[in-house]
């Protein structure tokens, strides 16, 4: 049995499914905070990515859970609980909030969007025949992505030193949250908003995802600890795979599913599997890993 | 095994990086030092004392949203941006709902009762008081006493809901809060 090809104009499914899940969380958070009080009846969802209640449930930023319990030296017990669902869905999905859920990573995916449609119209504008996709690839222009360990780490010492959350003054997701809501419930932005500009903006100019690929001390937790993952992106026929690296192109992690390099990263966003010209990459379930080799993998020891 | 921490150049960047990352973080906290905030905020029903509210306060909003008559708003800049504060200025009132301490997650605002609320004292000023003793009538908690015919806030009593304010017939009006006098508890983790 072989995979057939798949043609052009086909549905892409998965990340239609993405895009919405992460468009109607926002377009939620925001109406919650808005109208929610007067009329729409949305007082069941309360909070940011930070702390999150929707009606009984909650889930909270395992980061800043970290940073809290490590800078006033104590549990918080409702925190680890509410924690616990960010941790769950990443010990089986792996890395699937950088993905799937984090609106940092949706504005960042829209501006390379943009930015390659921009690319392509220049393209054509010249006469020249480029590629049907002209996003530059992020494996050719990212650095080091062991860097974001190391941020992790100098974060949890600082803020062990210092006795103060510290990460949670720049973080990228919180700053986008919480002027979202306060335009959306008081019409004025905070002065902060300059740090979420200046890393869109090294993305967009200088990095193609290089505060995701490589800086984002969040997304560096969620690889260390989705590493048990059991259900990945792989390819699935090796021997056909003609090795035409669409899905290394389209990857907003810089992975190469065609030649299985840098899986750890992988956030299970699918574009790979929509992007490849055959039915290659499928989601299977993996033997779960051990973390014992994962800081050799990391650090290339 | 670890030959890359045996290799120095590698060893070095990942140092300097590592360095780098720390000193950029902890310059934040620490620039705070060198430039303290000017005038004090009045914040929300139950928070604890300020250096440890800055450091637990997750700047999440959900005691922003959870606030009924919208006092509690996020703070726009400096160092402490994103924490709620009480804002006073469109004359509305605190309830007294205790909705923002239910919401929030880490006990930045403890979880108090209503009859320990404290946000903070009233202060009148006499020199646009016209003696009319509306803010007498209407105050909840009986927290003023007349005084050669003024009326004066007795501090102890007040808890700063700004009803005096709102009713005051001066615009603008005669009586504002002032953060000082309110109760801060001590922070236990939640």
């Amino acid at each position: 049995m072989e995979p057939a090809l798949k043609g052009e104009d086909r549905v892409r499914i998965i990340r239609a499914i993405r895009n919405v899940i992460r468009v109607l969380l926002i377009v939620l958070l925001v109406l919650s905070a808005v109208y929610g009080y007067e009329f729409l009846r949305l007082e069941f969802i309360r909070g940011t990515f930070c702390h999150l209640t929707i009606d009984t449930f909650s889930a909270s930023c395992p980061l800043g859970f970290i940073q809290l319990c490590l800078s006033t030296s104590s549990l918080a017990y409702s925190l680890l609980i509410s924690s616990l669902f960010f941790i769950v869905i990443s010990l089986i999905f792996g890395r699937v909030f950088c993905g799937w859920i984090c609106p940092v990573g949706f504005v960042n995916e829209a501006l390379h969007y943009l930015k390659a449609r921009l690319l392509r119209r220049r393209r054509s504008g010249m006469g020249s025949t480029g590629p049907a996709s002209s996003s530059v690839p992020l494996g050719t222009r990212s650095f080091d992505r062991s860097v974001k360990y190391i941020f992790l780490a100098s974060v949890i010492v600082v803020s062990v030193l210092l006795r103060y959350p510290v990460f949670c003054l720049i973080c990228p997701l919180g700053i986008l949250c919480r002027n979202l809501l306060s335009l959306s419930s008081f019409h004025f932005i905070m002065l902060e908003i300059i740090i979420l500009g200046t890393i869109l903006l090294f993305e967009f100019f200088l990095l193609d995802r290089g505060w995701c690929g490589s800086l984002c001390p969040l997304g560096a937790l969620y690889v260390l600890l989705g590493q048990p993952k059991i259900v990945n992106f792989r390819v699935k026929w090796k021997e056909i795979c003609e090795k035409c690296k669409r899905c290394w192109k389209h990857c907003p992690m810089g992975i190469i599913p065609s030649e299985q390099v840098g899986t750890d990263e992988c956030s299970n966003c699918g574009l790979c599997e929509e992007m490849c010209a055959h039915e290659v990459a499928l989601p299977r379930f993996l033997h779960p890993k051990r973390w014992r080799g994962t800081l050799k993998r990391i650090f290339k020891l | 095994m670890f030959y890359s921490l045996l290799n120095r150049r590698e060893f070095l960047k990942r140092a300097g990086y590592f360095l780098f990352f720390s000193a950029s973080l902890s310059s934040i906290p620490l620039l705070r030092l060198l430039f303290p905030e000017k005038e004090k905020l009045i914040r929300p029903p139950g928070a604890v004392v300020e250096e440890r509210f800055l450091a637990v306060c997750m700047r999440c909003g959900k005691c922003v949203e959870a606030c009924p008559t919208r006092i509690i708003k996020p703070l726009k800049s400096g160092f402490a941006a994103g924490t709620p504060y009480v804002d006073f200025s469109q004359g509305e009132i605190c309830t007294s709902c205790m909705m923002c301490t239910e919401a929030c997650p880490t006990n930045a605002l403890m979880k108090i009762g209503k009859e320990k609320l404290d946000i903070g004292t009233a202060g009148i000023d006499y020199d646009r008081c016209n003696r009319c003793f509306i803010c007498f009538d209407y105050c909840p908690v009986e927290a003023f006493r007349v005084e050669d015919g003024w009326p004066v806030v007795i501090e102890e009593k007040c808890i700063g809901c700004n009803i005096c304010s709102s009713v005051c017939p001066i615009s603008p009006t005669a009586i504002t809060v002032k953060p000082e006098g309110a109760y801060r508890p001590e922070w236990s983790p939640p």
